[in-house]
């Protein structure tokens, strides 16, 4: 018998050594996983790496921070919410609130924002990016919008005035590109940033990608409503029209923001809706980026200004062994103090900024900001992402891609449980 | 003397099972559980962010995921994709090998030098290659366009005309020197007494290579053919780095499809279903390798 039991325990022995034996990855409730993603060596994490160290010496956790880039946060949260192992702390993107608290995995923390000192100089658009079904379910840490970059010299140089509306910018045509050999607008054409700048674009025409519905849920009604899918139509064809009219590079068809960003801060395209973190390009590209200026994004004559708002939170896990002081180290990231020393010039906080033009003229248009509806967006994105391709690539009639995404929008909410009656 | 016997037996027989127990469980959890847990789910309505569904839905999955408009171009660029990176890997590689088994000044230079590409990660040789083929700045295009190959830059990878080539070619790019190794081995095995037989028989270069080199490459060539056939219908990462699957679905392969199903849509059950489809695929691969071996084996054993 006692041969039995050792021959079992040995098994049970190697069985626990080849499975991790792990639970959850925080068992010890004196231990907080982070989750971060940022550069390391940049700015950013020289900066906070002590703060955060401080904290943790000061409260008498240990902080495990873990770097990723956000797609493998999101696909690591994902699987690590199926397999109920998840961290406590965990930096995002404003794409992933609805997604993840359908799985039922962020904590609500609207107690502790009531309670949150700075909780005042965070805007309500920012406030009710990270609230669903009336709960605070995240902090901002960083905050930006989109704002339309400008090189002066090269539009001085083909005596180009900075458009405003997008007439103006497809009355430019290839006239910066005859004169410069630099491309006059930019898109994107492929990636995460193309779903952003279009829905830019459909807010200016005042459209949203999905309409929370009276009885709950939400729905896409362009297909409802002739007046929406006129205007829907309206944005595609402005696409279509950056190509043909020979404003935008036509590669950037299909170009990702790598290539977008690059090609802005190195000249190749002399404006482009992209967002403050172009101020790092001032020192890789100084010889490039000494002349850019900040605008609203061009804007339809009979629609309003809009631009895209990126408020960033930082979720406490539900399921954190550490809730409180997890979520506490969560409000650490927004507080003032570190918003200050490490995101001074995209602050979430009315009362951090710096007088640069990153900081200044990015927080004046986020009056202006949209963001996505807390629907799953995995499937919503794509369905964007595929409807700009029937117009940029496979020249489609902007009507029948705005009529096809509004379906598709509707069969993603379907899908994902999002829709109205779900 | 018997029992002592019987009692060796039942050590042996402890010591065994001792032995196995984590290669066993090594297949049990890692391999076996996500198996039949992918099989079981091929059948269920399991969605990771909508609670609202689930349950027992025969072949339901199966019949979404075929009657998804993008499953059968993903099928055709997933053999394109396959047969085209095998193809282009085998001739390639063969004929670096052949040239490094020459004798020569400078051949350890030559063969190290040859193993570079496959020594580069993926990620790495995925992304420098994008960049250089970049039609706005990529030093690719900048060649092409200055020696005046072509008027214009070419999109390799954001036009659907060359994007699956493009990929193709890269692949071949990094992944030819595991022919050249696994070659270059077997034709150092080969007898030299075999091409002299065959020189005094009036055999020139072009016939000793289809005569003496080849078949004795068969094997190897089998084997690392089929390998590959498996390697490359089942993978991600480059075509996830290079294109994302893109311009527009045009080298969106079955690997690529079921990233989408799982980690985008959510949609498991459907993940599930077109990975079982690509199971039972590349289950057949292996069931044609298998003959294959045998028939082969068969005669060289005579």
């Amino acid at each position: 018998m006692k041969k039995k039991l050792a021959f079992v325990a040995s098994v049970g022995v190697v069985a626990l050594a080849l499975t991790g034996c792990s639970g959850s990855s925080s068992a010890d409730p004196k231990t907080i996983e982070l989750w971060t993603s940022w550069s390391e060596g940049e700015a950013t994490a020289e900066t906070l790496d002590p703060l955060i160290q401080a904290w943790a010496d000061d409260k008498g956790y240990t902080v495990n921070q873990t770097n990723f880039t956000y797609d493998q946060i999101h696909e690591k949260l994902i699987a690590s919410a199926a397999g109920g192992n998840l961290p406590d702390v965990v930096w995002g993107l404003p794409e992933y609130v609805g997604e993840f608290s359908k799985l039922g995995i962020l904590a609500d923390v609207s107690d502790a924002w009531d309670s949150w000192g700075d909780a005042d100089q965070v805007s309500d658009a920012v406030k009710s990016s990270m609230t669903v079904d009336g709960q605070v379910v995240g902090f901002p840490y960083e905050t930006t919008a989109r704002a339309y970059l400008v090189h002066d010299d090269l539009l001085a140089a083909a005596n180009v005035q900075v458009p405003t509306t997008w007439d103006d910018v497809l009355a430019v045509g290839s006239k910066v590109q005859d004169a410069t050999d630099s491309s006059f607008y930019g898109l994107t054409g492929a990636g995460v940033r193309e779903p952003q700048e279009l829905l830019v674009y459909l807010a200016q025409q005042g459209l949203s990608i999905a309409e929370e519905q009276d009885g709950g849920g939400f729905a896409n009604t362009w297909n409802d409503n002739p007046d929406e899918l006129a205007k829907a139509t309206e944005v595609f064809e402005f696409y279509q029209d950056l190509l043909a009219s020979g404003s935008v590079n036509e590669n950037s068809a299909t170009y990702g923001w790598e290539d977008t960003d690059e090609n802005f801060a190195t000249g190749l395209t002399a404006s482009f809706v992209t967002g403050n973190w172009m101020a790092e390009r001032e020192t890789t590209n100084a010889d490039t980026m000494g002349d850019v200026s900040v605008h609203p994004i061009p804007y339809p004559t009979d629609g309003e200004p809009a631009t895209y708002i990126e408020s960033k939170p930082i979720f406490t896990m539900a399921n954190s062994d550490s809730l409180e002081a997890s979520t506490e180290l969560a409000q650490q990231f927004a507080s003032e103090e570190w918003q200050t020393a490490a995101f001074a010039d995209r602050s979430s906080l009315s009362s951090v900024s710096t007088d640069s033009k990153w900081s200044k003229d990015f927080a004046a248009l986020l009056d202006t900001g949209v963001t996505y509806p807390p629907i799953s967006l995995g499937e919503v994105t794509q369905d964007m992402i595929d409807a700009l391709a029937m117009v940029l690539q496979d020249d489609q009639s902007p009507e029948d891609a705005a009529i096809w995404l509004g379906d598709a929008i509707n069969e993603a909410l379907e899908t994902s449980g999002d829709a109205a009656g779900s | 003397m018997r029992v002592g016997a019987d009692s060796r037996k039942t050590t042996n027989r402890r010591f065994v099972i001792l032995a196995l127990s984590p290669a066993l469980l090594f297949l049990a959890v890692l391999i076996g559980y996500p198996l039949v847990t992918v099989l079981t789910d091929a059948f269920q309505d399991a969605h990771l962010v909508n609670p609202g569904v689930g349950g027992f839905v025969g072949l339901d999955n199966f019949h979404k995921v075929v009657s998804d408009p993008h499953f059968f171009p993903a099928v055709s660029n997933t053999l394109v994709w396959t047969i085209g990176s095998v193809i282009g890997e085998f001739v390639v590689g063969l004929s670096a090998a052949l040239l490094l088994n020459r004798k020569m000044r400078g051949q350890g230079l030559f063969r190290v030098a040859t193993f570079i590409p496959w020594l580069v990660p993926i990620v790495v040789a995925g992304m420098t290659w994008e960049w250089m083929l970049n039609p706005d700045f990529g030093i690719i295009n900048s060649l092409l366009t200055s020696t005046g190959l072509v008027d214009s830059p070419i999109n390799f990878l954001g036009d659907k005309e060359w994007a699956m080539s493009t990929v193709i070619f890269v692949n071949v790019w990094r992944s030819f020197p595991y022919y050249t190794i696994s070659f270059l081995a077997a034709m150092q095995a080969i007898p030299d007494e075999l091409f002299e037989a065959a020189a005094l028989d009036g055999a020139n270069a072009w016939r000793r290579f289809w005569s003496v080199t080849m078949p004795q490459l068969r094997s190897v060539s089998l084997i690392i053919v089929f390998i590959h056939l498996i390697w490359t219908a089942v993978n991600f990462d480059f075509i996830w780095v290079m294109t994302q699957g893109g311009p527009n679905y045009a080298t969106m392969t079955l690997p690529i499809l079921i990233y989408r199903y799982s980690l985008q849509q959510f949609d498991v059950g459907a993940a599930s279903a077109l990975s079982t489809i690509m199971f039972l695929g590349t289950s057949l691969i292996f069931v044609v390798y298998y003959r294959y071996r045998r028939r082969l084996s068969d005669e060289i054993v005579g």
